[in-house]
């Protein structure tokens, strides 16, 4: 959804004057544009979003003005904030037949008759928000007919008000968006089949190399089982190989089930190393991929299984337009360029880049022009939806595509993206890399408060539960589901005041070894370990007398008292050596 | 002892293969890559070649095509995970799926050896 200006921004606007004053309006300016997709056609400029007449009232029923209204195939309605719930007091004929309600039984009543079980109440919330502020809005809701049957409406409404600013209707369209919804949904499955039968052929050919693996060591095995030894090592062997194939599997079946799709943080370097496998099991023999990241890239809000698809959709169109092979790099960069960032109309500020480069066969600019309309496609069997759905992905995540190419020369795609809010992790890198303003001035208690913990669990449950107690409780928590991931986290956002880990999680790193690793870092930091298997670790796992171990299953309040004795100590350890030292003795 | 020269890039199919061709008496070089390959076979050559298809630099057609050009009647085969959909047309070269079982391996290298030899006898001579 989107929210047109505020009453203060209109008066800043231009206004439109009609009939020598008679009425005026604010034009729409293109603010209106949630989707990638235009309700009419275009960006919608001139339209009004905001108006002012001189002659209120609804009984002016006799000049072509209201017989366009009742001949319009546009379904429209007024509605009467002035009267308690804000009735509608006129519907035109359209909107009778969309919504198959006759007339005296929606006049007086207020619109949300229109909403049922499944329409999305974040989506009512945005809607009561805008109408409050008296602002124009446009949304897709869902609604129903009076028959029940549920419908996609392309909604727009704006305020009508008097010449002296007094609000006196709200006016608002709607419009039939069934189809293109379902469309929408049916290209994203469509070229999610497109991928995974791309992906097929590869995988096939990884699968059989395993089973190879597998059913070569077990015959081994059978043939060596005098050699009790030679037997175990090459079922130690076919089991590796089993265990690589149920990953493969698992990879083919995130992409081809994801179905939720919701944006949210995450950096782009990680998804494309992340999701290189892939990439390179699609591009093939011939073609070779580069990743060229640049390191500390900013965080984007993004949907993860929407940019992988549209990584995956720029990138078998560089592979195709390599007949003889290459090189395909990714690459990754910021883009601050303020004369380039207003060419694409995005406001100034830093945003962040990630581009496909082919050296293949280049477009012509006659093609490049096309190469996002849907269905234009210049591939023997393509669908022509590829680009034009990873267009679609980059402006509903508020960002750009840029087609650079040459005949001949190859092909750079651009998707521009906005950069994510900046997370508490990172103001707080930003504090702990002194940039905070007022770093000098912390009291005991802000010092309390601003302790960091960092929370190590493989259980993303386990792990959610103990950070967001933590958290409630005023400490700062970083959370890692591995010892890597947790080094990592220091490593990006230097000391912490507490490590509280699991002890058995899977991987190089167990909770032990991670204890030591920030204790070669920090040696006085607390550390506290939990785990349910205490007697059957081995003895090198087994944590020393400098740790200190909680058994699972835990009650969060005896974590809250363990971290704070925890940190009592190490305060009083840390005071003895400075005058200024923090003496809480709670 | 016939001396069979294995190119493969996948370090565990690569020992499974070994294993099956040690376990029948033959004596194993293996390559992890084309060049490779062609490079041990310059340094001494081999009686029979085992291929992978699907390889860094150079697939196993090329490899197959640069060792004929050297020595044109040299037994040769495939070994793919691609399955029925690949088409190396080189004459005399097999192509074997995998996975692929120990005897099968095995009973073609000693068909296309036996093969070799047999053509060998019975080459009229210069």
């Amino acid at each position: 959804m989107t929210t047109g200006s505020t009453k203060d921004e209109r008066e800043q606007l231009p206004h439109d004057e009609e009939g020598g004053g008679q009425s005026q309006g604010v034009p729409a300016l293109g603010k209106l544009e949630g989707n990638s997709y235009h309700p009419i056609g275009e960006v919608a400029v001139r339209h009004w979003q905001a108006s002012q007449i001189s002659r209120p009232g609804l009984e002016d029923r006799g000049n072509v003005f209201f017989a366009a209204i009742e001949m319009t195939r546009m379904p429209m309605v007024l509605t009467d904030p002035n009267q308690p719930d804000n009735p509608i007091v006129f519907v035109n004929n359209a909107f009778l037949d969309l919504t198959l309600y006759r007339e005296e039984e929606v006049l007086g009543r207020n619109c949300r008759l229109l909403q049922g079980e499944q329409t999305d109440p974040a989506t009512v919330a945005e809607l009561r928000a805008a109408v409050a502020e008296q602002r124009a809005v446009a949304v897709d809701i869902l609604n129903y007919k009076a028959d029940g049957r549920p419908f996609w409406n392309g909604l727009f409404a704006g305020p009508v008000f008097d010449q002296e600013g007094k609000l006196l209707y709200w006016f608002a369209s709607q419009m039939d968006i069934t189809r293109r919804r379902v469309s929408e949904q049916s290209y994203l499955q469509a070229q999610k089949m497109e991928a995974i039968g791309q992906l097929t052929a590869g995988l096939a050919h990884d699968f059989n190399n395993l089973l190879q693996v597998v059913a070569g060591n077990l015959e081994v095995a059978t043939a060596t089982v005098h050699d009790p030894e030679a037997t175990l090592e090459s079922i130690a062997r076919a089991q590796l190989a089993g265990e690589k194939a149920s990953k493969l599997t698992q990879q083919l079946l995130t992409f081809a089930r994801k179905q939720r799709l919701e944006p949210k943080r995450l950096n782009l370097n990680s998804l494309v190393v992340e999701f290189s496998d892939m990439l390179v099991r699609t591009l093939g023999d011939g073609v070779d991929l580069h990743l060229d990241l640049k390191p500390g890239l900013p965080a984007c809000t993004l949907d993860a299984t929407h940019m992988e698809m549209a990584l995956l959709n720029v990138l078998i169109n560089a592979r195709d337009a390599m007949p003889d092979g290459g090189r395909v790099t990714i690459a990754t960069s910021t883009m601050v360029d303020s004369e380039r960032l207003e060419r694409h109309g995005l406001a100034p500020g830093t945003y962040v880049v990630i581009c496909v480069i082919d050296k293949g066969q280049g477009m012509p600019p006659e093609v490049a022009q096309r190469a996002i309309e849907p269905f234009f496609t210049t591939k023997g069997p393509g669908t022509g939806l590829g680009l034009a759905m990873v267009h679609g992905f980059v402006q509903q995540s508020h960002g750009r595509l840029e087609i650079d190419s040459v005949p001949g020369e190859g092909t750079t795609i651009r998707m521009i993206f906005p950069l994510a809010q900046q997370s508490g992790m990172e103001i707080l890198a930003d504090r702990l890399a002194g940039k905070g303003a007022k770093g000098a001035k912390w009291t005991p208690e802000a010092i309390l408060g601003r302790r960091t913990i960092l929370v190590v669990d493989d259980s993303h449950d386990v792990r959610e539960l103990a950070e967001n107690h933590l958290r409630e409780l005023g400490y700062r928590v970083l959370a890692a589901q591995s010892g890597e991931e947790a080094m990592e986290l220091i490593e990006r956002y230097g000391d912490i005041d507490l490590l509280f880990s699991d002890i058995i999680m899977p991987g190089g790193m167990n909770g032990v070894r991670l204890a030591e690793l920030v204790r070669a870092r920090q040696p006085e930091v607390p550390v506290i370990l939990a785990t349910g298997y205490m007697s059957e670790l081995p003895d090198a796992a087994r944590p020393g007398a400098t740790y200190t171990t909680m058994a699972k299953p835990y009650r969060l309040a005896d974590l809250a008292e363990r971290v704070r004795l925890a940190l009592k100590t190490e305060a009083r350890t840390a005071s003895r050596g400075s005058a200024h030292g923090f003496q809480h003795e709670g | 002892m016939k001396r069979i020269l294995l190119a493969e890039d996948d370090p565990a199919v690569s020992y499974i293969l070994t294993r099956y061709l040690e376990a029948a008496g033959f004596a194993v070089r293996a390559a992890a890559d084309g060049r490779s390959a062609l490079a041990m076979f310059d340094a001494e050559p081999a009686d029979l070649v085992a291929s992978d298809f699907r390889m860094p630099g150079m697939n196993g057609e090329e490899l197959l095509l640069a060792l004929r050009a050297r020595q044109p009647d040299l037994p040769a085969l495939i070994v793919s995970a691609y399955g029925n959909e690949l088409s190396v047309q080189i004459p005399g070269v097999r192509i074997l799926n995998k996975p692929v079982a120990a005897d099968e391996l095995v009973g073609l290298v000693k068909d296309l050896l036996l093969d070799a030899e047999t053509l060998a006898l019975n080459r009229p001579k210069a």
